[in-house]
């Protein structure tokens, strides 16, 4: 029943700083993190490497984002509509609160929630997800801001301080006011985390896990 | 989970107990706003993500406590999405309710799928897992009330849940903001908890779980043990005036305050509509009896009209048609009506007994087939444009007049056939030429008499439109109707032709020049043969068919072309066909001059004007050069040639446009002093090379396009 905490088990191979990771948020969500540069949103089939994979009618690999001198450029390789736009150059730079559309119906709203921060959030408008499930998608630039604010890239009700997470060098780091718990371990203000690492505090609970490739 | 937190012990103690439930105390506090109901507190949840308490099932994360215990969002083995509600306590008494209402199905009700009890003992409820926002998570999206089309979904739907128990014999008793979901992937409005209430009634009676969020809905009679449907309706009162004004009738600083008022006091209806204000009083009465005995009662009060009084009758726009079909308003997100999203196609269930009550709908709802099922007849939704289409369809096809109705049915069944039958492309072409070729030899005949015919049919439906003049309006809608409807699915499909680039038409041209030279090589020399003109072969005969093919192809060609461009625009039909006609001037110039070099001896040609024995009927007398040019022009200008090439057209090869073609040339000819048949050869050799070569969406194709619109 708790071998989660003993799953932690073989950290000697860090993954790539690149990984996507899901966090699970108790009481919040789950949202799917991107933390490439580049990523590509496409339909999910399995093995087709895709980073954002809808479950949606487009194609296999739709558009393409990237982050490029603080802003997010959206390249299309099929049918993509900005705010019920189709003259989509070759390339176009995205701003908070358009809604994009890939094929027929797909339909993402993009949000810059942080005013300091570049970190991009994705969410679904047209009723269609991500496979595996999540609640929004995280284009992440250099942090990504858990908190009760909803500037935060995730809106955390109930919470009483904010959470960040960010990357030093090729280490996940956690910061937030006071203690708190990575995998049992006690940290104040700041520690370090893994891809599978559990974080709580006084008011809360969250998981990452690294995203496995699309079952075959 | 509303107002409350979970402490727990530490977790290392916690887990060398291995009795989770033994780790749980259960606090009441305060609400962050004692005003509101809270949506959210702070959540801290025995399982961490990862785990798999319960066999087969990954935990991923918490999704909410409540009096009854946790909810988790969890994967099975297999990858299905469930939530595992972990029951605190696992008394026989309190899992029977969730027994109870395991089988129950109804598309307002969150689905229950099994109890499942693990090696520590726990009960879990293994349930469907509803992705989207709480009636709660709503209304703090809007503090001054829902709109009023918004309170009517979601009061529709949960009644139409809360009838479905109660004809169960299931009392919720629970009913709160913070129990309705809505859920995003079907735009479908749930209701949770349903099977735990009696727990929750009886552990929160006994103080444990506490919060005063719950307190805002409990009827008075709960404090004295009784839970009759009645104190449902009690809490579909207050949820309806929550959702219209943003607060709640009964509020207070603490539980007690709260319950006092429930008991005592009036409930606070300012600020409330009038037209509500007497339902509302009418189920928040202290006494249960005097309050609305079921629920389609209320539903009769309420103003809005298009709720009958049988809520068996309720059905949500989720409730219907095929998954996936989007509903046209967003619930959750209201400002984003003005989404375009596509329609349903729903289809209800009416049961025979009831046929005279109404069913009531909501949302845009679009046409489906009418059919039997189990007993049952499903009765197709549809909107008053589509009645009035299908009522055109189902009148008198096409025209009005009885003869031309006749003719109309009679070439849409000749159509039909030649349409459907297995014949190979070849043999239709032959028969084509064959009957071409029967038409010009008999032009004596049938000329006079078609034209005495038309003439006759003139006088009558001039005659016959004077003294019928159109009786009704309705009749004018009908066609319009129709006409637009038509025009929508033309509409659709020059979007879709509009989504080719340069490169895709260009390439797809290509193709086309090249099947309408093959055909148009094919049709000349069948044509020759039939008509008897290569019986006996010389250079002459020779040159005649290299003639008729170039000329053929040039045409084909530069209509194909132009038609290609024009593929996804209606246009303007004069100007294309002052395209067209200048086109004919073209082809002209060339067939004269291809002529002249190929030696061909056009005056003889002419000469052999007589070949139809027609000397008797009109015609004029012109140098040739421009005759030929005013041949082509006209032929080319006075028809729409570019619709044979259209991919929008009806079917691949319209036998009509071609035989059309063929009188006009034969037409043409005749006036012009020119022989008829090699004429008549072209312009079936252009109709028929360019209806084979040019794209044609066939059915499939535009059904498919239909559905991905629709979807």
């Amino acid at each position: 029943m708790f071998d989660t905490w003993t799953k932690k088990s073989n950290r000697s191979q860090r993954p790539s700083p690149d990984q996507s990771f899901q966090i699970w948020i108790d009481g919040v969500g789950g949202y799917l993190v991107c933390p490439k540069k580049s990523v590509w949103i496409g339909q999910a089939i399995p093995q087709s490497g895709i980073d954002i994979p809808v479950v949606g009618d487009l194609r296999r690999r739709h558009a393409r984002i990237e982050l490029r001198e603080g802003e997010h450029i959206i390249s299309p390789a099929g049918n993509l509509k900005i705010d019920g736009s189709s003259r989509i150059p070759g390339w176009c730079p995205l701003t908070d609160g358009q809604e994009l559309q890939f094929g027929d119906r797909v339909k993402l709203k993009y949000a810059q929630p942080h005013p300091l921060s570049q970190t991009a959030r994705l969410d679904f408008t047209s009723g269609n997800r991500t496979s595996p499930w999540s609640d929004g998608i995280l284009l992440m630039a250099q942090t990504i801001i858990l908190g009760p604010s909803k500037r935060n890239h995730v809106h955390c009700a109930g919470w009483e301080n904010t959470l960040v997470i960010f990357r030093r060098k090729n280490q996940w780091m956690c910061r937030t006011s006071g203690e708190f718990e990575v995998d049992r371990e006690i940290h104040r203000e700041e520690g370090p985390i893994f891809l599978d690492s559990t974080i709580s505090g006084e008011d809360f609970s969250l998981t990452l896990e690294p995203v496995a490739e699309l079952p075959t | 989970m509303e107002g409350f937190t979970i402490r727990t012990r530490p977790k290392e103690k916690a887990r060398q107990m291995h009795d989770p439930a033994a780790t749980l105390k259960l606090e009441a506090t305060r609400p962050t706003h004692p005003t509101k109901p809270m949506a959210q507190g702070r959540t801290k949840f025995l399982y961490p993500s990862g785990s798999t308490p319960l066999e087969g099932y990954t935990l991923k994360r918490g999704i909410g406590i409540g009096g009854f215990g946790e909810v988790y969002f969890a994967l099975s083995d297999a990858g299905k999405e469930v939530a595992l509600k972990r029951i605190q306590r696992n008394l026989d008494i309190e899992l029977r309710g969730v027994r109870q209402c395991l089988n129950l199905k109804h598309v307002n009700l969150i689905s229950l799928w099994d109890i499942r009890t693990n090696e520590a003992g726990e009960s879990w409820v293994v349930m469907e897992y509803v992705p989207g926002k709480s009636l709660r998570e709503m209304l703090e999206l809007y503090p001054e009330g829902l709109p009023e089309d918004q309170v009517k979904i979601w009061l529709a739907s949960t009644a139409a849940g809360v009838t479905y128990l109660h004809d169960h014999g299931i009392v919720h008793r629970d009913l709160k903001p913070g129990n309705i979901f809505c859920d995003e992937d079907e735009q479908v409005i749930k209701i949770g908890d349903y099977g735990l209430s009696k727990f929750i009634s009886c552990s929160r009676r006994s103080g444990q779980t506490e919060s005063v969020g719950t307190f805002h809905y409990m009827a008075p009679e709960i404090g004295k043990g009784v839970y009759g449907k009645e104190i449902d309706i009690y809490a579909l009162g207050i949820i309806l005036f929550e959702m219209l004004t943003g607060r709640v009738p009964f509020d207070g600083e603490s539980s007690q305050e709260i319950m006092m008022k429930h008991l005592t006091a009036d409930p606070d209806l300012t600020g409330l509509p009038e037209e509500f204000v007497a339902p509302i009083t009418k189920c928040l009465v202290k006494d249960p009896d005097e309050r609305y005995s079921n629920v389609p009662e209320l539903l009769a009060d309420l103003p809005w009209k298009d709720i009958a009084q049988n809520s068996h009758n309720i059905v949500t726009r989720h409730s219907i048609g095929p998954m996936g079909a989007a509903p046209k308003v967003n619930l959750v997100d209201a400002r984003s009506d003005a989404r375009e999203v596509p329609t349903v196609q729903p289809m209800l269930i009416r049961h025979e007994f009831n046929k005279k009550s109404e069913d009531i709908v909501f949302g845009e709802l679009r046409d489906t087939s009418p059919g039997e099922r189990n007993g049952q007849t499903i009765v197709p939704v549809v909107n008053e444009v589509e009645i009035v289409s299908q009522s055109a369809a189902t009148s008198p096809g096409g025209p009005n007049e009885p003869i031309a109705r006749v003719l109309h049915l009679g070439a849409q069944n000749v159509g039909a056939w030649w349409n459907g039958n297995t014949w190979p492309t070849p043999l239709k072409i032959f028969a084509l030429v064959l009957s071409g070729v029967v038409v010009v030899l008999n032009a004596k005949m049938i000329l006079p008499i078609g034209l005495g015919l038309g003439l006759c049919y003139l006088v009558y439906y001039l005659v016959r439109s004077w003294m019928d003049k159109p009786d009704h309006v309705v009749e004018e809608g009908l066609r319009k109707t129709k006409a637009e409807i038509k025009q929508e699915e033309l509409g659709r499909l020059r979007a879709h032709l509009a989504m080719k680039d340069f490169g895709d038409r260009s390439a797809e041209l290509l193709g086309s020049v090249l099947i309408s030279t093959v055909a148009a090589i094919f049709v000349c020399s069948l044509g020759l043969l039939v008509g008897g003109v290569a019986m006996k072969p010389s250079i002459e005969t020779q040159a005649e068919f290299v003639w008729m093919t170039l000329t053929s192809c040039i045409a084909c060609w530069s209509m194909l072309s132009f038609s290609k461009f024009w593929e996804h625009r209606n246009g303007d039909s004069w100007l294309r066909r002052v395209a067209m006609a200048g086109i004919g001037l073209g082809v002209g110039v060339f067939a004269y001059f291809i002529g002249s070099v190929l030696g061909i001896d056009f005056g003889a040609l002419r000469s052999q004007a007589s070949y139809i024995g027609n000397e008797a009927l009109p015609h004029f007398s012109m140098p040739l050069l421009p005759a030929y040019l005013m041949f082509f022009t006209v032929l080319f200008g006075i028809l729409r040639w570019w619709k044979q090439a259209d991919p929008t057209r009806g079917t691949r090869l319209n036998l009509w446009a071609v035989g059309l073609g063929l009188v006009w040339a034969v037409v043409f000819s005749h006036l012009l002093g020119f022989e008829p048949v090699r004429n008549g050869i072209i312009a079936i050799a252009v109709s028929v090379a360019m209806q084979i070569a040019a794209p044609w969406l066939n059915p499939q194709v535009r059904q498919t396009i239909h559905r991905s619109n629709l979807a």
